[in-house]
């Protein structure tokens, strides 16, 4: 061997190397996985600590987390999705998630961290039902809401009602209102019996309670036409009307039961985490939203959200990452700390939820629920309440209110189906 | 005008040296940055918006089908479209005149020797620099139903009280309130700046002739105000015409869409319903709008006064 080959034997070990140096240094680059979810102060210390937890589980994995003030969520995400800048991860209303799968900004959650069969044999039916698209799963559930009765048996006592037997039927809802409601001289509410606020999904709830299906198999569309949902939408709007037991004076429902001016307001099980954090000495009691008659339907329009994996996250790891978010460890954690109910079916019957005073009426809740069938944001957030204010504040009948109601909703939600099949 | 052009020739006739290559170029260098900044955030965006208008656009799919004048002609369905124009029309013929009169009337009172002016400038100036989070929570408390300062004040008056932001008869005046009380404090500075302009002698020499006060008012500082009057009218009628973040944070458009204002409209359409090409539309028919007030507005009192 000459010189001149030994020294180019050597440079070629050397390259090699150098090579070698570097593709150990590629293989162990962590992988990023950048995460948005819309901020609430408990969400985000809860999405915080378990992104530690993962990461320590997972060294090869960095989650970067970012939360965006709800009402700037969609402004931000939208924009970055389609410039291709988006999250890895992020989450979205469950009534969106195949809208945004057919328009190819999402990727199935990977089988090798879940298989469809496993999904469906760990979660919730009503839970899951909107995020599966052409047989894949596009997401895991989350902030999955029902409708329960808080109430406060501090004001029950007051009143002479017994708190251990909260009110059963709608017509024992009004008495036991008429008895908290409380006016001073110049007939002002002091105390206010019960509340909905009007709110969409108490609403639909009390719509589906009734025995109003809310959709259309036939059209797959929504309908609001059924006597039954006008008849739902005439109890909430009497009792701001005719029984003067929810007054609209009062300002904010959530104050006025913080502040013990409210027997009873119907809300979704997240407010447990509210009041506890704002108001830790308020004493309160959850219980089913009551039924039209006795025995009857105590079913509750089930509203949720999904954390889904964008086209061009790394599948693998995001997919584990928000299956690790809704695992049952973690649901374990959201229902204490945001009051988000679980979704898999082996912590509903879990004894410490059967057992717990406040957890236990939020599970039943889950069981009874139905998930909301339209895709439309504007049906919920907006909509419903508009066919109430109808009625409270223009006088219109329940029936036009619904009728109108039934126009929007299909006009609504052609538009959002148009969208997803240009 | 012969010596511009004669300077031209001559520029053209010398051999480009360094420092001559350096006086063409360098204005233009200078205000590159403006330009481009100016180009992508307001031009191309412009330009770009037009261009979806005539098209069925979801930001998120990546199809985006030409539909022509579709989305216009989709407008003329809209309710809630004109809803919105109708209420930003009533709340821009609410806000502009009071607000601008007002302004008017507190920098003229802020303009003479008064004490503690200093202190009533701030006063008048620190609802602009509020943050409309905060302005919003105190004005949320003063209309409250039962706690609110209003409603103390209506029974005190033996006055009938209201759910000022809940009815459909007062939302909307309370919304205008709230509007004229954030935006007096610009419009109050930039009118001090012009009456700070005004020669004294004039007003002497009118004193002379016997002028009062009014006269003085009505023959001197009011015409020489007509460029701060008129870029005050243009400004805060274009931003009324805008006006999104009051009704975002007070109403939500509500009760029954009687706060339902045209960009608040637009927003929702585009971010929650991802009917950006319909949104488009109606920012193009929005600026269509506000330019032929413009002009009017430009046609009417755009003349310039001048006594010199």
């Amino acid at each position: 061997m000459t010189r001149k080959t030994r020294r180019v034997f050597a440079l070629c070990i050397a390259a090699l190397l150098v090579m070698w140096i570097a593709s150990g240094a590629v293989l162990a680059k962590k992988t990023t996985i950048v995460h948005w979810q819309h901020h609430s102060p408990a969400r985000k210390e809860m999405v915080e600590a378990f992104a530690a937890e993962f990461m320590e589980k997972n060294p090869d994995v960095e989650i970067q987390i970012e939360s965006i003030p709800e009402t700037d969520y969609f402004q931000k995400l939208l924009p970055a999705l389609a410039a291709g800048s988006g999250p890895d991860t992020f989450q979205i209303p469950a009534g969106q998630v195949a809208s945004y799968a057919a328009t190819g900004v999402l990727q199935p959650i990977s089988p090798k961290v879940a298989t469809t069969a496993q999904i469906e044999a760990d979660f919730v039916p009503s839970a899951i039902k909107r995020l599966k698209v052409s047989g894949s799963y596009y997401g895991f559930p989350v902030d999955t809401q029902t409708i329960v009765l808080f109430y406060n048996p501090q004001l029950f006592n007051e009143a002479g009602l017994d708190p251990a037997k909260p009110p059963q039927t709608w017509a024992e809802l009004i008495e036991y209102a008429k008895a908290i409601h409380q006016r001073d001289a110049n007939g002002v509410t002091t105390r206010m019996g019960v509340a909905t606020g009007g709110y969409g999904p108490v609403l639909a709830s009390l719509m589906l309670q009734n025995g109003a299906s809310l959709w259309n198999n036939e059209t797959d569309l929504p309908d609001f036409s059924s006597p039954a949902a006008a008849q739902a939408l005439k109890f909430a709007a009497d009792l701001v009307t005719e029984y003067k037991v929810e007054d609209r004076q009062m300002g904010s429902r959530w104050n006025a039961f913080r502040q013990s001016k409210l027997g009873m307001v119907f809300a979704h099980p997240a407010m447990i985490g509210s009041f506890r954090a704002t108001v830790p000495d308020l004493v309160f009691k959850i219980a089913q939203i009551p039924a039209p008659k006795p025995g009857g339907s105590r079913a509750t329009l089930l509203t949720s959200w999904a954390y889904v994996v964008s086209k061009k996250a790394p599948s693998e790891a995001a997919s584990k990452w928000i299956a690790y978010l809704t695992s049952e460890d973690a649901q374990k954690r959201w229902i204490t700390k945001t009051g988000d109910l679980p979704t898999r079916k082996a912590l509903l019957e879990l004894p410490e939820y059967k057992n717990d005073p406040l957890l236990a009426p939020c599970m039943e809740s889950m069981k009874n629920s139905v998930p909301a069938p339209w895709t439309t944001r504007r049906l919920d957030d907006e909509l419903l309440r508009k066919a109430y204010e109808l009625v409270i504040l223009k006088g219109e009948s329940p029936e036009k209110a619904m009728k109108w109601l039934s126009e929007e909703a299909i006009k609504a939600e052609k538009e959002q189906k148009a969208l997803a099949k240009p | 005008m012969n010596s511009g052009l004669s300077t031209a020739v001559a520029l053209k006739r010398r051999p480009l040296t360094w420092h001559r290559l350096q006086r063409l170029v360098a204005p233009y260098v200078f205000v590159s940055p403006g330009v481009v900044f100016y180009l992508m955030v307001t031009i191309i965006p412009m330009v770009w918006g037009f261009w979806i208008s005539f098209h069925k656009w979801s930001i998120i799919w990546p199809a985006h089908p030409w539909v022509g004048l579709g989305n216009y002609t989709a407008l003329l369905s809209e309710d809630l479209f004109w809803i919105s124009l109708r209420n930003t029309a009533v709340y821009t013929a609410g806000v502009v005149p009071v607000e601008v009169a007002f302004a008017l009337m507190v920098a003229l009172l802020l303009n003479t020797k008064m004490r503690a002016r200093g202190f009533f400038r701030l006063l008048y100036y620190l609802p602009v620099v509020t943050p409309l989070s905060i302005s919003a929570v105190i004005w949320q408390w003063i209309y409250h139903p039962h706690v609110g300062l209003l409603n103390w004040v209506m029974r005190v008056l033996h006055l009938p009280t209201h759910d000022w932001l809940q009815e459909i008869g007062t939302a909307m005046l309370a919304v205008i309130i709230v509007a004229i009380w954030s935006g007096v404090g610009y419009r109050m500075v930039i009118f001090l700046a012009a009456l700070q302009g005004i020669p004294q002698t004039y007003y002497e020499a009118a004193m002379i002739d016997g002028a009062g006060g009014f006269a003085l008012f009505r023959h001197i500082t009011l015409p020489l105000l007509k460029p701060a009057t008129l870029f005050v009218l243009v400004t805060s009628i274009i931003s009324s015409f805008q006006v999104f973040s009051i009704v975002n944070v007070l109403t939500q458009g509500g009760p029954l869409d009687s706060t339902h204002v045209v960009v608040y409209y637009i927003y929702k359409r585009a971010f929650g319903d991802l009917q950006f090409g319909l949104a488009a539309a109606m920012s193009f028919v929005l600026f269509a709008i506000i330019l032929v007030v413009t002009a009017i507005q430009w046609k009417l009192i755009g003349r310039e006064v001048s006594y010199e």
